[in-house]
Parts: C-alpha cells; structure tokens; sequence
C-alpha cells in the first residue's frame, strides 16, 4: 500500500515537472485598467497635442515637454527669461546669424493666447546647452512671452527635416493650451 | 495478544497533531526572526521579507558574514521558509489544539488558547494575500487622491486622444519583477490591439546619454538614451527600475517599435501605431483612492541638525461621497475611512511648502490580531483561572483535613 502510494507520488511529480519544461513561454493578457488621478494630469500646467508622427520621450531639466521626430530631430517645450530679444539672437547665435534690432519683422504664431515669433535659422549649428555642433543644421522656434516668462518651442534637427516638419511646429503651438485651473 | 500498529494516516495524523512538531515550529519561527533581523542592515528590508517570508520562499540560505566557514566558503545552511513554517505549524495548531485535545470543560481554556493562535496564522495568511500598502504624498494647500506603491513597478500603457490620457491598462506588477536580465516576457493588450515584449529588465538603472553612432552594437540605446545597470540597493524604495520594451500593434506594416522605459522618467514615452498614439511608462503602482485628501496644514520638525523629523502631524479634509470632513492625522493617531487606513509616515519641508506622506493600507485583517489576542486573553484567563481555583480548593480542603485531628484532641 505505502510503496503504491510513494510510486504515484513519484510519478505524478515527474510528470508536473515534465510539463513545466515543456510549457511555452505564455502571453500574459492585460485587461486591467485604473481610474485617471490627478498624477495623470502631468507635472506641468501646459497641454499640448502632438502629432502623431512625433514621439514624446521622457522630459527634463529644461524641457516640460520633449519630443522626437524623423531620426534626429528634437522639439522642446521650455521656460526662458532674459527678454524676447536677446532669446532669438542667442538662438540666430547658435547658427552664427547675425544679431537682430527688432523682432517686428519675424512671423507671427498664436500660441497660448498671445502672439509669439518665429524664429528659423539653418546652417552649421555651433553646438551648446549639452549638443554637439552639426552642419547643415536647421531652427524654426516659436517664442512667445507669458507674463514675466517666456515661453519656448524650439526645433532642431536637419535643415531639410526642419523645414519639412515646420507646418506641424506651428499647427502644435497653435493648439498649446494652459490647464484650466493652473497659473 | 499483539498490539497492531497504527496505519499510516493515524501516524500522519499523529505527527502533524504532535507537540513535537508545534515545538520545532516555534523554534524554527524563532530562529528565522533573529536570522532575519541579522541580516536586515546589510540586504534591506525588503529583500529580506522576499527572501525569508514570502510565499513563494519554500526555503532560505542565510548569508552572515560570522558563519563559520568551510574551504573560505561560508557554510550553506538551507532553512525552511517562514511562510511554510507557519502553514505547518496553522496545521498542526488545528489537529493538535482543537481537533485531538482531550475535549471538556477543564480544557476549554487551552483549546480557546489555541483557537486564538490558530486565528492569528489566518490574519498573517489574509494580510500577506491581500492586504495592499502604498503612500499618498500631499504638499500643503494640494489635493490627492491616490497612493503609490513603495517597491512595485509596473508599465502603464494608455491611448492619448486629442493631447489627453485616457484610462490607463497596467501591466501586473508580479509579471515584471520576476524577470531576469536575459528573459523577456510577452504582454498582450487585446482592446488596444497591442503586444509588448518587455526585456532587459533592471532591478535598479540610471537612464544615460550615449553617443548615437559610437555606441556599441550590444548598447540598446533609442533616441540617444541607454539605460545603465545598477547594484541593488538595500533600500528597495530607492532601486529605480529599467527595461527595454518592443511594441507591436495588430495590422501594422512598420514592425515594432523599440523604447527604453526607465523607473526615474518624470512622464511617458510615446510610439504612434495605425495612426494612433499611446503612451508608456515604467512608474511604481498607483492605487486610485475612493476620497480624496486635501491637506490644510502640515506641522513638523527636525531633529537638530539633521533631516529626520522628530514630530509631524497633519490637518487634512476628506472629501468623499461629496461631502467634507476635517480631521487631524498625528504619530499613531491615524484616520480609518472604508477600510482603509491612513497614518501620516512621512514629512519635509524643503522650504517652498510642507509636505505630508501619508501610508494607506487596506488590510482585510487588520484588526483581526487584536481580536486573536482578545482571545487569548480569555482562553488563559479560564485555564489559568480554573486552576488557579482548583489549587485553592486543594488547599483548603488539606488544611481542612491537617485541622480536624487536632480539633478533635483538643
């Protein structure tokens, strides 16, 4: 009786083991969903809707928001003092343009109410804030004050991936929008 | 005559109801507890709860340093695990001190006594199954209305329409956690039509910048990130996870998608499939509350000349159901609302605003040990009472019997 048993038991655990060896590897299905709470909500009060043929990679320091397009080119959401002026030429800069007296001539884009400026550059990038310097390098950015602050939408990459991928800047900027409740 | 001897389920029974067995259970139960602690500087307390305590530890190595050692390898002593410790010793509790003892009203006490043991085994079993823990922190003026894990990571994966989250599909944690480096497992999330194969996971990683083109073939870097390993740190709360996670979406023509998720990354990564965003992101569990806590004020302080608070407590106002309710959390003065327990742990203040963390715990068994020890209380206080009683009976009756003789002489 006692050696039957042990031989079942025997058996039964070679067999589990045999079917544990043999098992493929599972799938597990993710049906699970949770409730929207205020972390959803982001750690910044700007809403933003990208394009789908961007991709939002983690943000920063300086960047809020944080993007990629194509197979180098960057947008970035940012804060900025120092005043509207010196921003673009720090920026014409960066692309060795000439200093500017006035951004009256630049192009105008609505964003987050107000009128900001666009301004685009390309050419050999200098390098700075932590990117290496690039030829044939292109900008097209969106400054707008809010307030003390300003408000930047900066996009690098290829001169050509820049200037292709301008319309889809400003139609972003457009639909920036500050979280109802927020400051 | 011959006395037959007892079958095998009476020996099995024997056994397993034996105090020999409770015995062995005690002392195993107490030598895991001083192993544990010992080791608990060193490991963490996390993984030393994983490794001596879960379920899943059938048995458990102690590493100590003072082991003696043999050939300058220390000597391997395998253990049983204290989770099967206490189911044998809930067992043998059960047919031992309520089922086989000796049943009358001069026991009732002891199997009382044993019933509360065997109660306090089903609170453990209850609270390691399904009770939950996370933290909730408020700053000052701010409203919350969930908690986060303390150690469990997981991946959430949600559809963005029109800029906005929608409600987010969690990949179970436990599926995550348990794998090694070189495994990777497979999560299929039918209502969005997506597969993700999760790989390359990193108990504790720093996400790095790497040279797109410099970087060796076997870096997996997207967008000029890479994640790096890291040695696990003994404080489970502040490992920040890692992996890689290839995405595949039904129907679509490009392949998968490659992205590096790590633990520290203050919001998603996003991919676009058949036109549709979604966004993922490697976050420790978040626990949505049925209230929401706004905290009014937060009052604490330090220890001189250091970081740790000596005192803190918090006025908070409830709001559930619609309505409001103010109360005030302090050191063991915690706050119960529909089985959850909140108790302020945490405090800073970093100069801008006063921040409270408050544990909440759902515990189904949480005043159950109390309820056991109740129990106890009563069973010893009969058994020892009844005896108590009975040695005084004993006592007078023998005075009674040395008195009589020498009443009768006199």
């Amino acid at each position: 009786m006692f050696v039957h048993s042990f031989r079942l038991i025997c058996i039964s655990m070679l067999a589990v083991a045999l079917c544990a060896s043999c098992r493929k590897a599972e799938k597990i299905v993710v049906n699970e969903r949770r409730d929207l709470v205020v972390a959803d909500q982001g750690n910044h009060s700007l809403l933003a809707v990208m394009p789908p043929e961007w991709r939002q990679v983690p943000s920063t320091e300086f960047r809020m928001l944080n993007y990629r397009f194509g197979e180098s080119g960057e947008v970035f959401v940012g804060r900025s003092r120092g005043g509207l002026l010196p921003n673009i030429n720090r920026w014409l800069g960066q692309f060795g343009k000439p200093a500017i007296e006035s951004a009256e001539g630049l192009p105008k884009v609505a964003m987050l109410g107000q009128m900001g400026v666009l301004v685009s550059a390309s050419g050999d990038f200098a390098g700075g804030m932590g990117r290496a310097a690039r030829k044939d390098a292109g900008l097209a950015g969106i400054i707008v004050a809010i307030g003390e602050q300003l408000i930047t939408v900066k996009m690098m990459g290829s001169a050509s991936d820049v200037a292709a991928e301008q319309e889809r800047l400003i139609k972003f900027c457009e639909g920036l929008r500050i979280e109802a409740g927020a400051q | 005559m011959a006395i037959a001897s007892p079958s095998i389920p009476v020996r099995l029974f024997r056994f397993f109801s034996g105090f020999g067995l409770a015995v062995t259970c005690l002392l195993l139960l107490l030598i895991l507890t001083w192993l544990s602690t010992l080791e608990q500087p060193a490991k963490g307390l996390y993984e030393v709860q994983k490794r001596y305590y879960d379920a899943e530890a059938w048995y458990v190595v102690p590493e100590l340093n003072w082991l003696p050692k043999i050939n300058g390898k220390p000597v391997s002593l395998p253990l049983p695990g204290a989770y099967l410790v206490s189911a044998v010793l809930f067992v043998n509790l059960f047919l031992g001190g309520i089922i086989r003892i000796r049943k009358g009203w001069r026991n009732i006490g002891v199997v009382i006594s044993h019933f509360s043991m065997v109660s306090l085994l089903i609170a453990g079993f209850v609270s390691h199954h399904y009770s939950k823990e996370g933290i909730m922190a408020v700053y000052q003026d701010d409203t919350s209305d969930f908690a986060q894990s303390y150690t469990e990571y997981t991946i959430e994966v949600a559809e963005i329409v029109n800029g906005e989250k929608t409600r987010p599909y969690v990949l179970p944690a436990k599926h995550l956690k348990s794998l090694a480096a070189d495994q990777s497992r497979m999560f299929e999330l039918p209502d969005l039509g997506l597969e993700l194969k999760v790989s390359g996971w990193m108990r504790n990683s720093a996400r790095v910048k790497v040279d797109k083109d410099g970087a060796s073939q076997d870096v997996v870097q997207v967008d000029g990130w890479a994640l790096q390993w890291l040695e696990t740190n003994p404080t489970e709360e502040l490992n920040l996870a890692g992996c890689h996670v290839n995405v595949v979406a039904d129907n679509e023509d490009g392949g998968d998608k490659l992205l590096v998720l790590h633990g520290g990354d203050p919001n998603a990564c996003t991919v676009t499939m058949n036109g549709k965003i979604y966004s993922l992101r490697l976050m420790r569990e978040i626990w949505p509350m049925p209230f929401q806590v706004r905290l009014d004020k937060s009052i604490g302080e330090y220890y001189p000349g250091t970081r740790k608070p000596s005192t803190f407590q918090s006025d908070i106002t409830r709001i559930a159901d619609g309505s409001e309710q103010s109360f005030r959390i302090k050191m063991n003065e915690p706050m119960r609302y529909g089985g959850y327990t909140l108790y302020q742990a945490r405090w800073e203040d970093r100069g801008d605003r006063p921040m409270s963390g408050f544990a909440i715990v759902r515990n189904p068994s949480d005043q159950w040990p109390k309820y056991s020890l109740y129990i106890s209380i009563l069973g010893l206080t009969i058994h020892f009472g009844m005896k108590l009683g009975g040695f005084v009976g004993k006592s007078s009756k023998s005075k009674n019997k040395d008195v009589t003789p020498d009443k009768a002489t006199a």
